[in-house]
């Protein structure tokens, strides 16, 4: 200390190095951690949501279950599938890379009206509105109106298409098989792997399709909207499903899983790699430090040990100095970034647009502060030990 | 040039002070470009894998219900211009022409989808005519020819061919090579598809002449379309690009297209923002450090200038000495760094990205330490020389 203060000037400009090093680094991984958090939040969902189905191979089977057969049928995307038992679902459910699986009706239905529309329903568990939102419907698609609640009986919602072309407004009245429906919002999902012209309940659709077919359906439905743990193993919740519902299987979804994970996989390395540098470059600058200063030292040291002080002593005496210096640095480095955040608000890491990682807490500033103190007394052991070892004689005559 | 070679025989003098200095000026410098390189590549991996994810439309104006679709064909029971289930207006070739010029769109392409009986009493099916020659505009919004799992794809300008989905093929028992009888003329199955969701998503796919020439319109019209492919410039031009296309095609327009567009936008613009961050916070360290480093140097050697002026040496004499060290340590140091850099580029993650830097990030990169170190240096030789040499010589 004695000497921290004999030397006011050359402390400052050292005191000055550790702060400027510190506050570098906790501002470098701040904003990395948060860009790596940020795009893994953006991606991490991205396109991994698929719609599973069984292709009804054999036409006459749909013959034989829908009273006409020639209009109407269970077809996802025009393609006639198959119902299969809702216990399959289940199972979906238990893949390590499901995130979550819920079932889905989608049926053709003739709509006899002035045109004859073949209209497509789709049917839905509205209490289970969160896990289909990216496969069908969610509030982000409404245009007007509001969601399917659970309590809701007979509320429909439309499709923006189908309403424009039916001239149909939220609070009209929609009538389907003797059955008056209210149209209680107007939805726009754009691409999506559930798609339809009308949304209801699922129990509601089953009513409504029951009556079209020459045998009820059980405890079935024709499509299952998987939610996919993350689109890194999307391609493996989509391996598990296909097997679950068999041969004849098939899945209709987005293939913005690909470059999403690919995305998350190339920042995750970049981030890592910057990761390093900032730790290399930590140790280096912290390293150069100790060099420099060591090196201007080196006549005071030769004195030191002329005069009989020991290498321990001299040692002891150095890193004792380094300490105070480096703790210093890193302490006024961590009140400055603690004042900072007081008064204004808003995280550092909103600065690169995630606002939810923010790594400027008292505790990682902490940590900060002993891997900076850690880092000096290291470099400044390795560069004494190697100065100390040269006689006194030898450090005097280069002077 | 006497304060050139004094200042010289300075540096070789104090060889491992000189060191220090070069070696800190180096690092600073090498940490600033290599932050720089892999930061810039981190936006860059970013955009080149994300540029253009979502940014696919397929845009369409709905028929109205008292108009009709099918009010035009022929056969309206059976046959109509239809997108995601609904009938559809047709739209004038020219304006697809129009959106080609928007700068916010990469490629637009007519599309014509067309729902038919091929047999009666059996059920429809949708077929999709496209042109042939504009691969960006169909690639993402119909099918790409990587999707095809059997057989080939359509050539531009081939007549007379089809291409299945391959569910669709599964269904009807439709194989590679099968004919298929559409109206009064027969496609030969030439590729069976497997695409994954696609906003221009149909049965079977076609040249659009074909399809055209398949459709009975009540009057004829030339060159039918319903819809038009759309291929954003990127996803953050997607939002523009609809405006630019509801303009164009009308207010009453309808886009079918994906939401993952908005994830990417975001995730490009966190790397974006993250890569400009650290290129500043690379600045402002090497600003920093060759700050620190000069001025721990000139407050070092405060005694050698009380000697030095005790000897009859004139202020100016003394600071250009010690400006032409600063300037020779710096430039050594940032040659050091430029080396080390050269060579990296040929290695491992950074292997080319030395070419791939900005001119402004190595000039401000080589740039700033002179700057942090001139400046330093004017401010501590200013503060020191106001000093008498008895004063300076007796503080030590």
């Amino acid at each position: 200390m004695f000497n921290l203060l004999r030397n006011k000037d050359k402390s400052f400009w050292k005191i000055g190095g550790y702060f400027l090093v510190f506050a570098f680094f906790v501002l470098a991984l701040n904003w990395l951690t948060a860009s790596k958090t940020g795009v893994e939040d953006s991606l991490e969902k991205t396109g991994s949501q698929f719609a599973g189905f069984i292709l009804a191979l054999d036409e006459s089977k749909n013959s034989t279950l829908v009273k006409n057969a020639s209009d109407e049928g269970f077809y996802v995307h025009n393609n006639l599938s198959e119902p299969f038992p809702l216990t399959l679902i289940e199972q979906i459910k238990q893949s390590p890379y499901v995130r979550s699986a819920s079932p889905f009706l989608s049926f053709k239905y003739l709509w006899q009206n002035k045109n004859n529309r073949i209209l497509q329903i789709g049917g839905f568990e509205p209490k289970h509105i969160k896990e289909v939102q990216s496969a069908a419907c969610s509030d982000t698609d409404l245009l007007a109106g509001r969601l399917i609640a659970p309590e809701d009986k007979f509320k429909i919602l439309l499709e923006e298409t189908f309403a424009k072309t039916e001239n149909l407004f939220p609070g009209d009245y929609l009538t389907l098989n003797q059955q008056v429906y209210e149209v209680i919002g107007i939805l726009s999902p754009g691409t999506r792997p559930a798609k339809a012209d009308i949304y209801m309940s699922l129990d509601e659709a089953k009513k409504l399709i029951n009556s079209r077919l020459n045998k009820e359906l059980g405890e079935e439905v024709n499509m299952v909207l998987v939610d996919g743990l993350n689109s890194t193993v999307n391609s493996l919740a989509i391996e598990d499903s296909k097997k679950i519902l068999g041969p004849q299987s098939s899945v209709v979804g987005y293939g913005c899983y690909q470059p999403a994970s690919l995305a998350v996989k190339k920042t995750q390395s970049i981030t890592h790699l910057i990761w390093y540098i900032v730790l290399i470059s930590l140790v280096l600058l912290m390293s150069l430090m100790q060099y420099s200063s060591m090196m201007e030292r080196k006549k005071e040291l030769g004195i030191l040990k002329a005069i009989s002080w020991s290498d321990q002593t001299i040692m002891k005496h150095l890193l004792r100095e380094v300490s105070i210096e480096a703790l210093l640095g890193s302490v006024t480095g961590s009140i400055i970034a603690m004042l900072f955040l007081s008064i204004f608000p808003l995280p550092i890491s909103a600065i690169i647009g995630n606002q939810s990682t923010e790594l400027l807490k008292p505790l990682i500033l902490l940590q900060a502060c002993f891997l900076t103190w850690l880092i000096a007394c290291l470099t400044a052991w390795i560069w004494s030990f190697l100065l100390l070892r040269i006689k006194p004689a030898d450090i005097l005559r280069t002077i | 040039m006497g304060s050139l070679f004094y200042a010289w025989k300075e540096i070789k003098r104090r060889k491992l002070r000189s060191w220090g200095i070069i070696l800190s000026y180096g690092s600073a410098v090498l940490i600033a470009l290599l932050l720089s390189i892999s930061s810039l590549s981190l936006t860059k991996e970013a955009e080149s894998t994300l540029w253009d994810i979502g940014a696919h439309t397929v845009a369409y104006v709905p028929s109205d219900a008292m108009q009709g679709c099918c009010s035009l064909v022929v056969n309206p029971d059976d046959e109509g211009f239809f997108m995601n289930n609904s009938p559809t207006q047709l739209i004038p070739y020219s304006l697809v022409e129009e959106l080609r010029a928007s700068s916010n769109i990469a490629d637009a392409s007519a599309y014509l989808l067309y729902r038919v009986r091929p047999i009666p009493g059996r059920p429809t099916w949708l077929i999709g005519g496209f042109e042939t020659d504009r691969p960006k505009a169909f690639s993402a919004t119909m099918a790409a020819p990587s999707q095809i799992i059997q057989g080939r794809f359509l050539s531009p300008g081939e007549k007379g061919k089809v291409m299945v989905e391959d569910d669709f093929a599964r269904i009807h028992k439709i194989e590679l090579g099968s004919k298929l009888a559409l109206s009064d003329k027969t496609f030969e199955v030439i590729g069976l598809l497997q695409a994954p969701l696609r906003p221009g998503k149909a049965n079977l796919y076609m040249s659009i002449h074909d399809l055209q020439n398949l459709v009975k319109m009540i009057d004829p019209i030339e060159n039918p379309i319903n819809a038009v492919l759309i291929e954003s410039k990127g996803a953050l031009y997607h939002k523009a690009a609809h405006k630019d296309t509801q303009d164009i095609l009308s207010k009453l327009a309808v886009f079918s297209s994906y939401g993952c567009y908005a994830a990417g936008m975001e995730a490009i613009g966190i790397t974006r923002k993250t890569s400009s961050m650290l290129f500043i916070l690379a600045l402002l360290l090497i600003f920093g450090f060759s700050v620190k480093t000069q001025s721990s140097s000139l407050i070092e050697r405060k005694r050698d200038f009380g000697i030095l002026l005790a000897l009859a040496w004139t202020k100016g004499q003394i600071s250009k000495q010690a400006f032409l060290e600063s300037m020779i340590l710096g430039f050594f140091g940032s040659l050091l760094a430029g080396i080390v850099i050269i060579i990296l580029s040929f290695f491992g993650p950074f292997q080319g990205m030395w070419q791939t830097l900005p001119q402004t990030t190595v000039i401000l990169s080589f740039g700033l330490p002179y700057i942090g170190s001139g400046m330093a240096g004017i401010a501590n030789l200013v503060s020191i020389l106001r000093l008498q040499s008895a004063d300076i010589l007796r503080q030590i």
